[in-house]
This record gives structure tokens, sequence and C-alpha cells, in this order.
């Protein structure tokens, strides 16, 4: 089986770096907004959606919560780290190639 | 704290969340809905940002319940929900406040509301194909009976397809953005 590596869209790639710690929805969109100074601010029904594609497909998982602890925390899985760093590792080659063309005025 | 009924049919719910919000900008805060009926609180002004969904269910579906909780654990208030709409409240922090931030899901919601008024639109259009032959064959014989029910019946289908329509072109709109952006 190949290994999928389209890119991810922004809103899945912030959640998963994210969730490379147990967070709520809540905290989602806080550590989000922190990060990325304000640029990036999930939208409450956008991260919902997210959560539950990402969780079919086993690329995060709701931690089992103590009892009496509503909000519902995740995490992401091994599967979900393999995808962030393949993502990452794009994502640098794009930079590099970028800076190759525009600073090492390739023609 | 007085409080205010206001009896409104809105049939496009982006001009429903303009007027929330202009309500909300004098200080009068939305507490209830149901059935074109509001309930205002009088409050601060501009203390609240108001917002309005589409579910996928029913706000009192299990599937609609966790989302709800959803919200309110992420610092939203749920005001009042109908059917599959929901009214969204959250204070004004000087932060933007969107529920959909990214293209994909805003065009799902676009397409979902475009589906609840195109379904009805198809659904009308036999009727009012007969609303307008009764509008042309009593025009015809002189008896007007009935023609002014015709004609808000057509006038109000069209309103409603209008809707349907304008969502529709939302969709197109911003799907012809993904060919350039992410």
């Amino acid at each position: 089986m190949s290994e999928d590596t389209r890119p991810l869209t922004e809103t899945v790639y912030y959640v998963l770096l994210s969730l490379v710690e147990q967070r709520h929805g809540y905290g989602i969109m806080q550590y989000v907004r922190e990060m990325t100074e304000g640029r990036v601010v999930l939208g409450a029904g956008t991260l919902y959606g997210a959560l539950s594609t990402l969780q079919e497909k086993g690329w995060i998982q709701p931690l089992v919560g103590d009892a009496g602890e509503r909000k519902k925390e995740y995490q992401v899985t091994a599967k979900g780290r393999s995808v962030l760093a393949l993502e990452v590792g794009r994502l640098e080659r794009l930079i590099r190639d970028g800076n190759a063309v525009l600073e090492g005025g390739a023609s | 704290m007085s409080e205010r009924v206001v009896w409104k049919a809105y049939y496009d719910f982006e001009n429903e969340e303009r007027w929330l919000n202009e309500m909300a900008a004098n200080g009068w805060e939305m507490i209830d809905y149901s059935w074109c009926r509001y309930t205002f609180a009088e409050g601060l002004p501009k203390r609240y940002t108001y917002r309005i969904q589409l579910l996928e269910d029913a706000a009192s579906s299990p599937k609609s319940r966790e989302y709800l909780d959803f919200l309110e654990d992420a610092g939203m208030e749920v005001v009042a929900t109908y059917r599959r709409w929901i009214y969204i409240r959250k204070i004004a922090d000087g932060q933007p406040f969107d529920l959909f931030s990214d293209r994909d899901s805003r065009v799902a919601h676009h397409r979902r509301v475009a589906a609840l008024f195109g379904v009805f639109f198809a659904a009308q259009i036999p009727l009012v194909v007969v609303s307008i032959k009764n509008v042309i064959t009593q025009i015809q014989e002189r008896v007007f009976f009935s023609v002014p029910l015709s004609v808000a019946h057509i006038a109000l289908v069209g309103l409603l397809g209008g809707v349907a329509l304008r969502q529709y072109l939302s969709v197109r709109w911003l799907e012809k953005d993904a060919l350039v952006h992410e």
C-alpha cells in the first residue's frame, strides 16, 4: 500500500499539530490561534467536522476521560503522527524549491 | 430586565443573522425563538455576536446534541433551536467569530441550505403551474376570486427558490476559488 502523500488542508495540518499533545476542542482553537498569531482561527463548526473526519481516518483518537469530565480530549495516533511528518517533509521540499528559484536565480 | 417579542418571517438566514446582530448592537439580545417569533431581552449593546447554522439532523437528535455540547464547551451559548436550525451567540471579545473557517466546511453549509430550499422549490413546481394556470383562467374569465392567493403562492415559492439559488451561487463562487487557493 502506497502512502497517501497528498497535501493536507491547513485546518487538518494545524489540528494534527495541536493534538501531538492531548487537548479538547476549545484548547485546539486557542492553541492554533496562538501558534499562528491569529492568522488561523478555527471555526467551531469547521473544527468539529475535522475532528469527526480525522477520527474516521484513524489519525486521531478520543481519550477516555475521567468521570465527570464532559469535555472530550483527543490526541494524534501513530498513523496521524506519520501523516504529519510526511506533510512537514513535503512542505520543506516546497520551501527548498521556492528558495532555489527565488534566491538561486535558476532559469 | 425588560423583554420584547417580535414577530417576523425570514426566509434567508443570512439576512436573519444580520438583523439579530443589529438588534444585539442596540442592546436587544435574542433569548428565544419559535416559528417566526423572536424574544429579546434588554442587555448591553454589542455584548454578543449571533450566528445561525443549519444542522444535518434535527437539533434534538443525539448526534446534534453532541455538537451543541461541543459548542457550549467552546464558549458559545446555544440560544434556541428550531428543527434543524440553531441560534448561537458568543460574547464579542474582539476575535472574529465564525462557525466556519475554511472553504470546504463553508461549501458544505451553503449546500445544505441550498438543498433544503431546493427540495421545497422542486416539490412546489407543479403547484406553481396550477397557480399560474388559475391566474390566467380567472383573468380571462374576469373572475378574480382567488387571484391574490395564487399570486401570493407564486411569489412565496419564487422567494424561497431565490434562497436556494443564492446559496448555490455561493457554492459555485467558493469552488472557483479552489482552483487557486488551498
